[in-house]
C-alpha cells in the first residue's frame, strides 16, 4: 500500500476507533502516546514499530489539517477536547437530560473552549450564569 | 466574589431583587467602582421575557449548534497556513503523487544533501546532470536536465514561457509564480502537469540511481506522456483540457 493509502487508513480506521473512548473519558497522556505510536508506525512503515529514521516528518506536523501543512490526521489530545465540549454544551442547552443535574467534571481547557464558543441571547434567564456566560451583548461581565 | 457562587448564580436569580449586589464582597478599588457603575447601567436596560427560554448559540459553526468539527478546527485558530495547500491537494493527481509533493514542500525527500548529512551512501553529484551536488531544489528546477525537461513538457501544451529560468532556484517560488499566471480550469491542469513533471523527474532520478539507467530527456518525456495519458483516462479533466488545447 502506498503511504497516501495508509494516511486514509490511519485517519479513518485507527483514529475512528478511539473516538468513542475519547468522547467519554479523558484518556491519560501515556495512553494517547501509545496510540500515537501505533498510528505513526503504521503511517510510515506499515507496521507497529517505526524508528525515528523511518519517519520523514515530525508527528505534530503530520497531525494538522491539510490547510496547515499536515496530512489531515487528527491530533488526539485536541480531538478529545473538541469531543468532550459536547457535555457542558448539552447540559446548558438540554437541561431536561436525565444526567443534567449530576456533577460534570470537565478540564480547564474544555471550560475555556466553551466560554469562547458560546454566546447567549437572554429570554427568561433561567439557564444563563450571571457572572460567567456571554450574555450582555455577546460578552460576559 | 466567591467562586462557588459565581458558578451557580443564574441571571434570573441575580436580577430578582438585585441579588447580584450581594455577590460582590470586599473593598472596591476606584476602577472597580467605575466598572460597577457601567454594569449597573447595562443591567438597567435588561428586560426579562418570561415566556421565551434562553438561546445559546455555538459561535464556531454557521448553524449555531455544536459540532465536534467546528470545535476541533477552533483549536487551531491562528496557526500558520500552508501556502501550497491548494496547489497540492486540490489538483487532480493520484494521492501518492500528492504525498510526494507534500514531502517536497517540507523538503523531506531523500536527496543526496540529506543523505550526506546523515553519513549515508549517496551519489556525489546530481545523477541527472553530473555537475552540481544534488538537493531537491536543484533536482526539480535548477538542474539543466530539469529545465530542458520542463521546457519540452510545457511546450507540448503551449506554455513554454512558464518553464523555469536559470534565475529560478526555488521550486516553491517557481510553482507559485506559475500558478498565479494562469486562471480557471487551466490552473488546475497546470498544477496537475507540474506535479506530473516533478513526479516523473523524481522517478527518472531514482531509475538512474538504483537501476543504473542513463539520464535521457526523451525517456523522461515518454514516461510523462504515458502517465499523463493514464491520468486523463481516469478523470484528470484539467490535464486533458491542457493537452487538447496544446494540440489544437
Amino acid at each position: 500500500m502506498t503511504r497516501a493509502g495508509r494516511v486514509v487508513q490511519v485517519q479513518f480506521v485507527l483514529t475512528s476507533m478511539v473516538v468513542y473512548q475519547l468522547m467519554a473519558t479523558d484518556l491519560p497522556t501515556w495512553a494517547l502516546k501509545a496510540i500515537d505510536k501505533i498510528r505513526r508506525g503504521f503511517l510510515w512503515r506499515g507496521r507497529k514499530e517505526a524508528q525515528g529514521g523511518h519517519c520523514l516528518i515530525a508527528w505534530p506536523k503530520v497531525c494538522r489539517a491539510r490547510e496547515l501543512g499536515g496530512l489531515g490526521i487528527s491530533d488526539l489530545k485536541l480531538l478529545g477536547y473538541a469531543l468532550r465540549v459536547r457535555w457542558p454544551w448539552l447540559k446548558k442547552t438540554k437541561p431536561n437530560k436525565p444526567w443534567a443535574s449530576l456533577p460534570l467534571q470537565v478540564s480547564k481547557e474544555i471550560e475555556c473552549l466553551l466560554a469562547i464558543a458560546v454566546t447567549t441571547t437572554v429570554g427568561n434567564c433561567a439557564s444563563t450564569l450571571f457572572w460567567k456566560d456571554n450574555w450582555l451583548d455577546g460578552k460576559s461581565i | 466574589m466567591p467562586k462557588r457562587r459565581a458558578n451557580k448564580r443564574t441571571v434570573l436569580e441575580a436580577l430578582t431583587n438585585q441579588r447580584w449586589l450581594e455577590d460582590i464582597q470586599g473593598q472596591m478599588s476606584s476602577d472597580a467602582v467605575m466598572e460597577y457603575l457601567v454594569l449597573w447601567d447595562l443591567i438597567e436596560g435588561v428586560v426579562l421575557q418570561q415566556d421565551s427560554p434562553d438561546q445559546h448559540i455555538w459561535r464556531l459553526s454557521s448553524s449555531g449548534q455544536y459540532t465536534a468539527k467546528s470545535a476541533y478546527d477552533a483549536l487551531f485558530q491562528g496557526a500558520i497556513s500552508f501556502a501550497p495547500y491548494e496547489r497540492i491537494w486540490k489538483s487532480w493527481a493520484p494521492p501518492k503523487c500528492q504525498f510526494f509533493m507534500w514531502l517536497v514542500a517540507h523538503r523531506r525527500c531523500w536527496t543526496a544533501d540529506r543523505l550526506a548529512r546523515r553519513n549515508l551512501p549517496h551519489p556525489a553529484r546530481c545523477p541527472l546532470c553530473d555537475q552540481v551536488e544534488e538537493d531537491i531544489q536543484h533536482l526539480l528546477v535548477g538542474c539543466v536536465f530539469a529545465r530542458q525537461f520542463w521546457f519540452d513538457l510545457l511546450r507540448q501544451v503551449g506554455l513554454a514561457v512558464l518553464a523555469p529560468q536559470p534565475c529560478d532556484t526555488s521550486f516553491d517560488e517557481w510553482w507559485s509564480k506559475d500558478d498565479q499566471s494562469v486562471t480557471g480550469d487551466m490552473r488546475k491542469g497546470l498544477n496537475s502537469l507540474i506535479i506530473l513533471g516533478s513526479w516523473t523527474i523524481w522517478r527518472h532520478r531514482n531509475d538512474c540511481v538504483f537501476n543504473g539507467a542513463t539520464p535521457s530527456i526523451a525517456a523522461a518525456l515518454v514516461m510523462a506522456k504515458d502517465e499523463a495519458h493514464l491520468w486523463s483516462m481516469s478523470g484528470a479533466k484539467g490535464l486533458s483540457l491542457l493537452t487538447t488545447m496544446g494540440v489544437g
